[in-house]
């Protein structure tokens, strides 16, 4: 890395100004950073000396003064925007909240308020409460997305969708300021569905929009699909998977419990033929261990010498590689590619993703036990 | 008649900027040097924005959610690159159609002082051609 004393002050009177967060400061500065070097370095190509070049380069970033200024402007309005839609999200996730909290409070609402702040360890057992509560309210609203409606609007201000889905979710519905543009107060939303799961018909007639749903803090979320995969919209969902894991020990009960080597066995269901939540198609046979075929055993112990430390194959290990394989590959954090999570404790299987992931799993979940039972 | 490599006057690209950013982002993703290197190149150095004004620029396209932008460093780089969004797209739609409206009411007024639109598009032919 090139570094340029004149620069190095330049940037320092830029951060000065600024006074930004530590992290904050490092990324702007090694954008700007960035700029500068491949400035100066193409300057150098074309025949301009080393320190012309680097003064050229820092006059042509400008005044830090003015730079300082813009940026700070800029920075400003985006954190007051920002702080603006977080307390929205807020004000309407406590509002939501207290509302499910006073119906589904197990003792008077009076008692429960004031054992929580009575105790000693209040905070932390209020927090649990409030996640929990959060958890059901989201519970809630994903029970009422599987019942079947009409949903049918024809050129109807999105008002009107807002307040049907309100109605029918019993919940707060809220439309992403990214979808500015694509799906705003202006658009004229038109969806011809009839009797069909509201899930399926709220994706189905937002995506011409580029728009789909989430259900994040007891509120359901209208977002761009662009953002869809985005950390910040995933949400956790458990889902029991007792049945299966039962079923894929029975008819698997060759390879369960079994030493495997990860990096060589395919690991998938095998033997029948699923269809997948996604639509696809799927039959992994089991294959004997690469290093089994390819490797020369060993003279004295028949093994061979590369082997590698193996782990006991399960019937949860099956389950989540089966689904990574299978549902939305790309979009897993296992897989390299994605950010979704996946793990299963004690029959329960526990997904952090997407809404429209987790409701895949959970067709291809209801696919597979019926497949693996028949 | 302006000369080939005069610059435009700053208020006339006023407001333009913007659409520019946007443009470029629209073919591929960028990083900051390369956007103003493309505006450099496309409008043979009529104009030059300076790193100065691009980056609050970019920050604020971001912050108005038509931009997006990840870090990457696959190239040996840490690199922070650019990405349109779909309201970005849909903003930039909007505004180039405003512009060739724009264009074309400007070239109705100035007529004999106006070079005609479809000259302008058989040269950026030329140039896409050439390139």
């Amino acid at each position: 890395m090139l570094t340029h004393q004149e620069f190095e002050n330049w940037l320092t009177l830029v951060k000065d100004q600024l006074q930004l967060g530590e992290a904050r400061s490092r990324e702007l500065c090694e954008e700007l950073q960035d700029h500068f070097e491949l400035a100066v370095a193409e300057l150098v190509e074309s025949g301009v000396d080393e320190p012309s070049a680097v003064v050229l380069a820092i006059e042509e970033f400008g005044d830090a003064d003015v730079v300082a200024t813009n940026l700070r402007n800029v920075l400003n309005q985006n954190r007051k925007r920002w702080m603006m839609n977080t307390g929205k999200m807020t004000f309407a996730a406590v509002g939501v909240v207290c509302l499910v909290a006073m119906f589904l409070w197990p003792n008077p609402p009076g008692n429960g308020i004031r054992n929580a702040f009575s105790s000693d360890s209040s905070s932390a057992e209020l927090a649990l409460r409030d996640q929990s509560v959060t958890s059901k309210a989201n519970a809630n609203i994903r029970k009422l997305l599987q019942k079947k409606v009409d949903f049918q609007f024809h050129q109807a201000d999105i008002g009107r969708v807002i307040d049907f889905l309100s109605e029918e979710l019993q919940c707060n519905v809220l439309v992403d300021r990214a979808l500015e543009g694509d799906f705003d107060k202006e658009t004229l939303f038109s969806s011809n569905l009839n009797q069909m799961q509201l899930s399926n018909a709220i994706r189905l007639s937002l995506d011409p929009y580029n728009a789909t749903y989430i259900v994040q803090h007891g509120v359901l979320k209208i977002i761009s699909l662009d953002d869809e995969c985005s950390p910040y919209f995933q949400s956790r969902h458990l889902i029991d998977v007792g049945n299966v894991l039962g079923l894929i020990s029975e008819n698997e009960k060759s390879r369960i419990g079994q030493p495997f080597s990860r990096t060589e066995f395919g690991i998938g269901l095998s033997g029948k033929s699923v269809r997948g939540g996604g639509g696809g198609v799927f039959n992994i046979a089991a294959q004997p261990p690469l290093a089994q075929r390819l490797a020369p055993a060993n003279k004295k112990t028949g093994k061979p010498d590369n082997e590698e430390p193996t782990e006991i194959l399960t019937a949860e290990l099956l389950l989540t590689h089966t689904i990574t394989n299978i549902i939305e590959p790309d979009s897993w954090l296992r897989t390299g590619s994605g950010e979704g999570e996946i793990a299963c404790l004690g029959g329960i299987l526990i997904l952090n993703t997407s809404e429209s992931v987790a409701s895949d799993v959970k067709d291809f979940l209801l696919d597979l036990e019926h497949a693996l039972a028949n | 008649m302006a000369k080939k490599t005069d610059k435009f006057e700053s208020d006339l690209l006023r407001g333009s900027l913007d659409l520019m950013v946007l443009a470029i982002l629209d073919q591929e993703d960028q990083y900051g040097y390369l956007i103003q290197k493309q505006i450099r190149e496309a409008t043979e150095g009529k104009v030059t924005m300076g790193a100065g004004t691009m980056y609050p620029l970019l920050h604020r396209l971001e912050g108005d959610k038509l931009i997006r932008s990840r870090w990457d460093d696959s190239s040996g780089r840490k690199r922070k690159w650019y990405s349109l969004t779909a309201a970005g797209k849909k903003r930039l739609a909007q505004r180039a159609s405003q512009w060739n409206q724009y264009a074309e009411c400007m070239a109705q007024l100035m007529q004999g002082w106006f070079e005609p639109v479809a000259s302008a598009k058989k040269q950026i032919r030329l140039n896409k051609k050439t390139t």
